[in-house]
Parts: structure tokens; C-alpha cells; sequence
């Protein structure tokens, strides 16, 4: 017992270390510090993050351990899982399987021991939150007393199960069939989404995974008994971006009452978590080698299987003579775009083809009221070939090979010019449509935002290194602002048409990845580094 | 055809991988010798471009390739030590890709791939996917790339990882039929496969170049200095101690180990004719560097 509590020790300290010196954790850390301060502005700052019909309630604990709750939950069963999600896959990726798979350690202790590490991860995160929430507490100083059990009770009930149930995830999504990829990103996506509103709108606490309407309706209910004209608006508060005048009225809350049958629920909760890790187990693999090496491309003519020849030992006679390597005569571009390409949509399926012909016809067959609905849906399709941008030789270890073969900014522009060649091709029926019914400003808005998706996928891709880091923000941003109109946010111009605001943004990201670019192949810092 | 590498440092930090590195090479092969840690793999990556020196230079035909790497890349071809391929990809369609971003003509490139291919013993293979590949026929593809332009100077580092006996002897062979109007620079640990192709060896330690002489010069330098002794098993341990073992074989009469050493280790010992291992052994050594 002691023994394999003790590998589960290490197993999850090695996972834990690791997680903790990558710099995406640093990032996150460091976006949580901040958050903690931005989340907390001061009465007279003019502006709040979360309110209640325009009222608040004091910073004390009650109300800052339950404001740290909610958003821990929010904002980790996004970003934390984009960041846990390929703990498996990347063990499998940095070769390290055949070492695991010959391990004597069990599946379920595996993937249990990957699950608790996203867990202790998770918690790490919402722990420096909720520090950061008492530091600005005392920092604000409307409510001196720190207690301590008014953060922890909203931690305990609500954070704790909640990531839990998060961490089970982040290893289901990496084992089971088919949702390793973009497919997994895209539908864990709509699940926070359809979680977020499901826990805001829940009839019971049953459903409120992420623990928001139980804390927000007892704030809600608070700020109704002390301003009695918000009594219409039970259960309004919300989080956003909000403009003040002057002061902002305050009351004091004293807190949920944590009600012990909540324990019931957040049990089922962490039942339901332990049943994602069994499950996760019974998929895993054990880094078995896929069928691969028996596969042939589906296009070749010759589908028999052939074992593998060696190099024959053969002494060549004399110089070995091959046919001349011919230079392409004036630019390279043109062939280095095609090359780009073909390697861009190599290996979509037939499934992603299809819906994607439907989609670049669409616009030319719907009638003119539904085809504001229908232009998100095409710049969403392509995003596992915009994620691909500016990270594959990283993912793949073809970095050196490629280096020596193309200059770093030849390549960066090749790759670019394919991509925006790509989301071309995917506007091709809103732009016939657009120039049909002589949607001149539609049309600059949309080429604005053809311009703007593959240079943010390259910059993001060339910055962060992950395809993960577009994924997450592309969908976030996709869906507040072409799907659901929030302003500013319209890159594509469906709704708020701000070619403007894109173009200038996309100039900036631009001109800020080549600067990196730059850097990173020594041309532009005094000292030469390397690439 | 000349590269030239004048004083080449190299640093991370506060850690130096290379420091002041001096070599001129003409066509044919140069076999880069050195433990582990030694900056072989350091020198090749700012040799292919990839990286850039922190101090001296280097040039190709007299071009600086810090200031101007595109002179190079077009005449360069490289394998490196751990490098990937696009799972999805046939070998195919893979060096299809390479050979344009090598700016070769899509025409010639096919013709080349084919017969790389064939050359290879990959033809057979030229339709599977390459994720499906075993690590030797991963390496032979790499092989294939870096000959993709016929490059004047080729670049292979570790190229018979993964490859089994007889197929390192080919590679070899293959190597030794392309190093007549280009220059090789050939980095590995194994000295068996320096040794049958490399009529000149630079020879690392510390990131430094502590010997640059033909293979022969470098055996001559051991001649009359190793031994073979017969042990009992008990006394290796302080023979291991006390001198450098280049191997050591379990016989019914003791062991016998072979011993590269200035001096006679024991009585009994008796000379033995020097390889190029013992050479290297012996040089890495007296440097303090675990060989």
C-alpha cells in the first residue's frame, strides 16, 4: 500500500514539475495575478468587472472568495484545459511511450496519476487566485477582516469538485478516439459553452458545474434586499467590462450558506470525475503502435503490402551519378506556396471536405435574411489548418531540416501567403455573394478579416509555439464576435463592420512577428543567437 | 569549393559549447570525432545555418554565412541528428516538399527523388505513409533529403543511428561514391565508420578541436603504446583506475583487456598494432574527458 501510494507520489511530482516549469503554466500564473488585481478595481476607478443591476458588494472575504470561485471555475474549464489537455499525447510525441508502455505501472495508475497532476495543477492556479483575491482585499481595505474560512468555503464547495471534474477531462479528451485533435478542441469548447449557461440558467444545483448560480443567486438576493428596486433583477449579475461614473453603491454580504446536501452534488460530481478516469484507462493504449506502418496514402495506385528493403550494402562503382538538381528560375515562391498548400490540407478526410464544399457554396444558394447566420459557420471550419501555422516543424522535430533548406522569413511568408490562399478559398461564395448584391463594405470588412485570421494563427503559432494557444482564443473570439455580435469584436465584419480596427491589428501582428522573427534568427539583436 | 570556419565560438549563456574553433576544408569527407558534449553537434547546426557563431566566422568560398546564409543553403544539404518528417506524408511527397523549399524545378525534383529513392531501397515504400516508418527507413529518407539539390557540401550528423550492420556499410559506400567534387563533413561517434571513409578527421573534445591529421597520422601517434594484457577478473577494476581500456574480452585464461598507455602496464604485457580507436581513446583521455 505504502509502496504504491509512494509511485503515485512520484508519478504525480515528475508530472507536477514538469507542468510547473513550462511557461504556458507561468503564464497562466501570471494572468491569474493580474486577473486577481483587475477584478478588484478600486471604488473610484471607473470601471467594474463583475455587478449586480450596478451595485457590488465590498471587497470583504465573503465576497471576494466567492467572486474567486466563480471565475477560477470560468475562465480554468477553458484555459485550463487547453493547457492540460495533451499530457498524454505529449508523452507519446517526446517518445517517451515505449519507456511507459515497458514500465510496470497499470493503466489506471497512469492515467490517474496524469489526472491528479492536472488536478494539483489546477488547484495550484485557483490557490495563487485566490490569493491574489486576499492580497487585494487588504490592499482595498473596505473590509479589514480577513477570514479565512469565507474563501475556503467557496473553494471547498465549489472550486474543488469542479476542477476535479475538469481534470478527469483533460485526460478523457486526450485518449479517447477521434478527440485528440481539433475536433476534441472544437467540442470542448461548445461543452464550456453549453456549461456556462447551463450553471448561470440552472434550475438546480445539480447542474451548476460551475458553481456559479448557487453564489450568484444569494449575491443577487442580498443586493435585492438592500436595494429593493433590483429585486426585478434576481440573479443579474454578470461579468463584463463596465464603465462607471463616480462611485459605485456597495453592500455587505455575509456570504452562501454552504448547505451540507451541496456535498451530495459535488460528490456525483467527483464520482462522475472518477468515472472519466476508468474510462480513460480502458481507452488508453498504452502507446501501442498504431496500424501505421501497414498503411498506404488511400491515392496510391499500388495498395499491396511490401515489407521494407534495406540499404543494400553495395559498393558503388566509381562516382555516383544522379540526374542534376535544377534550380527554379526567378522565383521561388510559387512553388514553395503550392508545396505549402498541399501539406496544409494533407490528411483531411473526406468528412472535413465535403461540409467544407458545402460551406464555400453556401452563400450562393441561401436567401439574403439568412446569410448573416450562415458567415460565422465557414471561418470556423478551417481552424485546424490555421492552428497548424507557424508550430508544425516544432511539433513535428522538422525545424533543422527546414532551416537549412529555406531562409526563417521565406518560409514565415510562404506560410502565410498559403494560409490567407486557404481562407480565400473558404470566402470565395461570401465574396461572389457580397460583389452580387453589391455589398461593397461587407466585402472590405470580410477581406479585412481574410487578412487577419491567418496572420493572428501565425503570429500566435510562432509566439506560443502550440497550437492550442490559437484554437482557444480563435473560437473565444470567433464566438463573441461574428456568432454573437459582441461589438468590436467582428472580425469578420457580419455585424459591426470595423475593417479599420482589423486592418490596423493586423499591420500590428505583422510587423510584431516579424520583429520576433527577426530576433529569433539573430538579425536583429547585437548579439547573434540561435534560431 | 572552400569552407572556412576562423575562430568560431559559440556560448548559451554562461555555458560555452564551442570556443575557438580554426578549420579549412576541401571536397571529400572529414570525419568529426568527439565524446558526447563535445560541440560536434554545436559546430554542424551553425555549419547548416541554423545557428549563428558568437564570435569569429565562418565562410563558404569566402562568403560570411552569418551575413549571407542563403549563399550556402543553396548549395548545402544536411541530416541532422534528431530530426522528424510529416507522419501524414509518402516519402514521396515529403521530398516533393523539401525540393521546394530547396527551390529545385518540381521536373527535376521528381527525377531526383525517384532515383534517390531507388538508390535507397525505398521505391517499394514510396507510397506509404511515412508515420508508419521504422527509424532506419526514417533515416534513409533524411539521407534522401540532403542529397535532394546535390549539394557541395553535404552535412550528416550520427547518419547510421538507427541503421543496421549491413546497412551502414552501404550508407558508407553511398558516401564514399558522392564525396569526389564535394566536401562531407561526417559526425559521429562510431570510428569504424570515420575510419573506412575519412581521409581526414577533426578530432573534439570541450568544444575544442584538439586534432585535425589524416587517419593514419593519428594511429602513428599510439604506435608501440598499446598493449594486451591478460587479467583476473578482480584486477580490472584498478586496471580500469590506472589506464585507459579500449576493450576488454573474457577468455577462459583471464581477460584480455587492451590497454592504450605510455608506459607498460605489467610485466606480461605485450605490444599490440594501433587503431584508430586506441587513438582516439588515448587523445580524449589524456584531456580528462570520459571517452
Amino acid at each position: 500500500m505504502i509502496r504504491t501510494l509512494s509511485a503515485c507520489f512520484y508519478l504525480i511530482k515528475s508530472n507536477l514539475v514538469s507542468q510547473m516549469r513550462s511557461y504556458s503554466f507561468l503564464l497562466v500564473i501570471g494572468i491569474s495575478v493580474f486577473a486577481g488585481y483587475a477584478c478588484v478595481p478600486d471604488a473610484a476607478a471607473g470601471y467594474e468587472i463583475f455587478s449586480i443591476g450596478g451595485v457590488r458588494g465590498i471587497y470583504n472575504s465573503a465576497w471576494l472568495g466567492g467572486l474567486a470561485a466563480m471565475l477560477t471555475t470560468m475562465l480554468l474549464w477553458l484555459f485550463g484545459f487547453f493547457m492540460l489537455r495533451s499530457q498524454i499525447s505529449g508523452d507519446a510525441r517526446l517518445k517517451l511511450g515505449p519507456l511507459i508502455a515497458s514500465a510496470p505501472v497499470r493503466k489506471i495508475r497512469y492515467i490517474a496519476g496524469k489526472a491528479a497532476a492536472n488536478f494539483v495543477v489546477l488547484l495550484v492556479i485557483g490557490a495563487v487566485l485566490l490569493v491574489a483575491f486576499m492580497a487585494m482585499q487588504l490592499l482595498r481595505g473596505e473590509a479589514a477582516q480577513l477570514r479565512l474560512m469565507d474563501y475556503m468555503a467557496p473553494f471547498f464547495y465549489v472550486t474543488f469538485p469542479s476542477l476535479f471534474l475538469l481534470a478527469s477531462l483533460t485526460v478523457l479528451f486526450d485518449v479517447f478516439p477521434g478527440l485528440k485533435g481539433v475536433l476534441g478542441n472544437v467540442l470542448f469548447f461548445c461543452l464550456w459553452i453549453a456549461v456556462g449557461v447551463v450553471s448561470i440558467a440552472a434550475p438546480s444545483d445539480w447542474w451548476d458545474l460551475f458553481g456559479v448560480s448557487s453564489i450568484l443567486n444569494a449575491m443577487a438576493r442580498s443586493a435585492a434586499e438592500h436595494y429593493p428596486a433590483l429585486s426585478s433583477l434576481e440573479a443579474s449579475g454578470s461579468f463584463g467590462y463596465y464603465p462607471t461614473e463616480g462611485q459605485i453603491s456597495t453592500f455587505e454580504w455575509q456570504g452562501a450558506a454552504w448547505d451540507h446536501s451541496l456535498i451530495l452534488i459535488r460528490l456525483v460530481w467527483i464520482a462522475a470525475g472518477i468515472g472519466f478516469i476508468v474510462l480513460s484507462a480502458l481507452l488508453f493504449r498504452r502507446f501501442e503502435h498504431p496500424e501505421a506502418s501497414s498503411k498506404v496514402h488511400p491515392l496510391a495506385s499500388g495498395r499491396e503490402k511490401t515489407s521494407a528493403l534495406p540499404l543494400a550494402a553495395v559498393e558503388h562503382s566509381g562516382s555516383l551519378k544522379l540526374s542534376p538538381a535544377v534550380k527554379v528560375k526567378g522565383a521561388r515562391f510559387p512553388g514553395q506556396v503550392k508545396a505549402e498548400l498541399k501539406l496544409m490540407l494533407k490528411g483531411m478526410s473526406l468528412w472535413w471536405t465535403l461540409p467544407a464544399i458545402v460551406l464555400i457554396a453556401a452563400p450562393l444558394l441561401v436567401t439574403a435574411n439568412s446569410v448573416d447566420s450562415l458567415l460565422p459557420f465557414i471561418m470556423i471550419w478551417p481552424l485546424a489548418i490555421w492552428s497548424q501555422m507557424g508550430t508544425r516543424d516544432q511539433h513535428y522535430f522538422t525545424t533543422g531540416l527546414i532551416l537549412s533548406s529555406s531562409s526563417p522569413l521565406a518560409k514565415w511568408w510562404t506560410e502565410w501567403l498559403s494560409g490567407v490562399f486557404i481562407t480565400l478559398l473558404f470566402s470565395a461564395g461570401a465574396i461572389i455573394r457580397f460583389v452580387a448584391d453589391g455589398e461593397m463594405p461587407a466585402l472590405l470588412a470580410w477581406g479585412t478579416g481574410i487578412l487577419f485570421i491567418p496572420t493572428l494563427a501565425l503570429a500566435l503559432g510562432t509566439l506560443g509555439g502550440s497550437k492550442k494557444l490559437f484554437e482557444v482564443i480563435y473560437m473565444l473570439w470567433w464566438y463573441m464576435g461574428p456568432l454573437n455580435h459582441v461589438p468590436s469584436l467582428d472580425f469578420l465584419g457580419v455585424s459591426d463592420r470595423k475593417p479599420a480596427l482589423y486592418l490596423t491589428l493586423t499591420v500590428f501582428l505583422f510587423a510584431a512577428v516579424i520583429t520576433v522573427r527577426l530576433w529569433q534568427t539573430g538579425n536583429l539583436s547585437i548579439r547573434r543567437r540561435s534560431i | 569549393m572552400e569552407l572556412q570556419i576562423e575562430q568560431v565560438s559559440k556560448s548559451y549563456g554562461a555555458k560555452h559549447a564551442l570556443s575557438s574553433i580554426t578549420l579549412k576544408l576541401k571536397p571529400g569527407v572529414t570525419g568529426l570525432l568527439g565524446p558526447n558534449g563535445a560541440g560536434k553537434s554545436t559546430l554542424m547546426r551553425m555549419l547548416a545555418t541554423i545557428e549563428k557563431p558568437t564570435q569569429g566566422r565562418i565562410t563558404w568560398n569566402g562568403v560570411d554565412i552569418a551575413g549571407q546564409p542563403q549563399v550556402l543553403r543553396k548549395e548545402l544539404g544536411y541530416l541532422p541528428q534528431d530530426f522528424g518528417v510529416y507522419p501524414n506524408l509518402t516519402p514521396l511527397e515529403f521530398l516533393e516538399y523539401i525540393a521546394a523549399m530547396k527551390g529545385l524545378s518540381a521536373r527535376s525534383a521528381r527525377t531526383r527523388i525517384n532515383e534517390l529513392l531507388e538508390i535507397l531501397n525505398l521505391s517499394n515504400d514510396r507510397k506509404r505513409l511515412l508515420g508508419g516508418f521504422s527509424g532506419g527507413m526514417r533515416q534513409r529518407v533524411g539521407i534522401a533529403q540532403s542529397l535532394l539539390n546535390d549539394p557541395s557540401l553535404l552535412i550528416v550528423d550520427e547518419p547510421t543511428v538507427g541503421l543496421d550492420p549491413g546497412e551502414r556499410i552501404g550508407f558508407r559506400n553511398l558516401l564514399s561514391s558522392l564525396s569526389g567534387d564535394r566536401i562531407i563533413i561526417l559526425s559521429t561517434h562510431i570510428v569504424t565508420d570515420i575510419e573506412s571513409i575519412a581521409p581526414s578527421i577533426a578530432l573534439m573534445a570541450k568544444g575544442r578541436l584538439v586534432k585535425y591529421a589524416a587517419p593514419e597520422n593519428l594511429i602513428q601517434s599510439v604506435e608501440q603504446k598499446v598493449w594486451n594484457c591478460i587479467l583476473p577478473a578482480a584486477s580490472l577494476p584498478e586496471m580500469q583506475a590506472k589506464y585507459t581500456i579500449s576493450s576488454a574480452i573474457q577468455r577462459s585464461d583471464g581477460i584480455h583487456t587492451r590497454i592504450v598507455s605510455d608506459l607498460r602496464p605489467s610485466a606480461n604485457a605485450t605490444l599490440l598494432p594501433a587503431s584508430l580507436e586506441d587513438a582516439y581513446l588515448y587523445t580524449v583521455s589524456s584531456l580528462g574527458v570520459q571517452p
